[in-house]
């Protein structure tokens, strides 16, 4: 068999492995858009975004898997696809391919504020990206994040420094951090950055150098969205396959052509967890929709079952989050210390998500809890801890 | 060949579980399975940052950050976000239950 692959992302480079590990006979053609060998994203936003100017460092593969002899890295984008045929154009030209895999990821989205050109809003989904912001850092003094998710707050610590003023910019309540109300309450504390709630902004004025909001005039240098992003669907759309919230897959990440599967951020499919069907950003997501993929493609076709997860680091405040909650889902707290922070959202007594601040082994426990099925609140409560229910259900 | 290091006892180790040893230039995570005793470096090849306070299960270490596993015999990744092997040492249990490792050889 020879499988294509449209990307070379987390999403892209797991099916590689699991491919290579499930002794997968036949080559692999990976097109890859970028012109960086696969790297890591999210310690772009992190840690390496305030220490390191080493791209190297974020090197996805290990050398035996990237120079694997059934691997064919071709890099260049994919202009389009013919499914029927098995082919996929590049501006290198045409190649054929018995199946093909879609890992084409998401788009950081801009926003449009008068007065200030596209190229001039930052963005972090790439390294070039992280490059580029690296480089415009030298004689900032005053920082503007537009957004207040994860990645707003990720970018805040790590852009933190005495010489610099950071503002946050959201929109709405809704736009703060999607966590339990006391873990929020915690990084929004925490965050080195002055945050304000409800701000619309009108345009930048390039004279005083500031956003012009209805919280008044914001002092700006630099500004960077982190607004969220777009699944990049356009090759599958085109030949009928995709659509503007990603490309619909079933529980083994087929498409509605039987030569074409998708996987990844872009994959638009059914979470058992929540029962239905929704989008998901986040590195499980890539990992675990892969592996199903993986799977399916070496003969053993297992469906997409495992619940979604997603981390945050934002300087010494780790987060981590098992399953994925409604807003209006009750809350409550399991540990709670000055660093760490244990809290169990659930419906009644069915526990939909374990929020943890600080506290990994928590956080493991109840990944496999949750994974193995239905967790009840109470069962939580009079273990005392995620790990210890883990302990008592294992003996 | 680099020498046998004394670090424990199977007495002292408890069934199913894992200890942390610091050495120079090395950590190392001893787990002990039955009458079997395994070492691997305790550096998970995603981030490079400890396992140690990861859960193990099933023959597994998880690192506790982002949830890649490893095969604590072989030193396998067994699951992304690693891909790369984490080293292993050889062990050797001497009939009185003193366990020894070999740092070098990994």
């Amino acid at each position: 068999m020879r499988l294509g692959i449209v990307g070379a992302g987390q999403a892209a480079c797991t099916l590689i492995a699991e491919l290579i590990r499930g002794d997968f006979k036949g080559d692999i053609l990976v097109f890859n858009g970028e012109t960086h060998a696969p790297y890591q994203r999210p310690p772009l936003s992190k840690n390496w975004l305030k220490t390191s100017d080493d791209p190297t460092s974020l090197r996805l593969l290990p050398e035996p898997l990237e120079t694997h002899p059934s691997i064919q890295w071709i890099q260049t984008s994919v202009q389009s696809l013919s499914p029927d045929q098995g082919l996929v154009t590049t501006d290198q030209g045409t190649y054929s391919v018995d199946h093909l895999v879609l890992a084409t990821g998401t788009t950081a989205i801009k926003p449009s504020i008068p007065g200030l050109a596209s190229e001039s809003i930052h963005v972090i989904r790439t390294l070039d990206h992280a490059l580029r912001l690296k480089k415009s850092l030298e004689g900032v003094t005053n920082i503007t994040i537009i957004g207040a998710g994860f990645l707003a707050f990720e970018l805040a610590s790590s852009l933190a420094d005495p010489s610099r003023t950071i503002r946050i910019l959201a929109k709405g309540i809704r736009a703060l951090p999607q966590v339990a109300v006391k873990t929020a309450d915690r990084l929004v504390d925490q965050a080195p950055a002055s945050i304000r709630v409800g701000v619309e902004i009108e345009r930048f004025d390039e004279t005083t150098k500031a956003l012009v909001t209805n919280h008044g005039s914001i002092p700006t240098d630099l500004v960077i969205a982190a607004i969220g992003a777009q699944p990049n669907a356009e090759l599958a759309t085109a030949c009928g396959l995709g659509s503007s919230d990603g490309i619909p897959v079933d529980e083994f990440m087929q498409t509605a052509h039987p030569k074409v599967s998708a996987i990844g951020e872009v994959s638009l499919h059914h979470q058992p967890h929540l029962n239905r069907i929704q989008r998901i950003e986040s590195i499980s997501e890539a990992n675990d929709s892969a592996s199903v993929c993986a799977k399916r493609l070496l003969g053993h076709p297992e469906p997409f079952q495992t619940i979604p997860w997603f981390w945050s680091d934002q300087g010494d405040a780790k987060l981590q989050i098992a399953g994925l909650c409604d807003r209006t889902d009750e809350e409550t707290c399991l540990i709670e210390s000055e660093t760490e922070l244990v809290m169990i959202r659930h419906q009644g007594q069915r526990v939909t998500a374990i929020e943890a601040l600080n506290s990994a082994k928590e956080f493991m426990a109840a990944r496999r809890l949750l994974d193995q099925g239905d967790l009840a609140l109470d069962d939580l409560l009079q273990a005392g801890s995620v790990f210890a229910r883990l302990q008592s259900s294992r003996s | 060949m680099s020498q046998w290091i004394e670090i424990s006892t199977l007495n002292a180790l408890a069934d199913g579980a894992y200890e942390r040893f610091e050495f120079d230039d090395v950590d190392v995570l001893v787990f002990r399975e039955g009458e079997h005793v395994y070492a691997i470096e305790d550096l998970c090849t995603h981030d490079g940052a400890e396992l140690c306070g990861g859960l193990y299960i099933d023959g597994e270490i998880e690192c506790p950050r982002h949830g890649a596993r490893f095969c604590v015999k072989t030193g396998q990744a067994r699951s992304a976000p690693a891909y790369g092997k984490v080293s292993t040492f050889p062990i050797r249990i001497h009939e009185d239950g003193v366990i020894e490792l070999q740092l070098d050889d990994a």
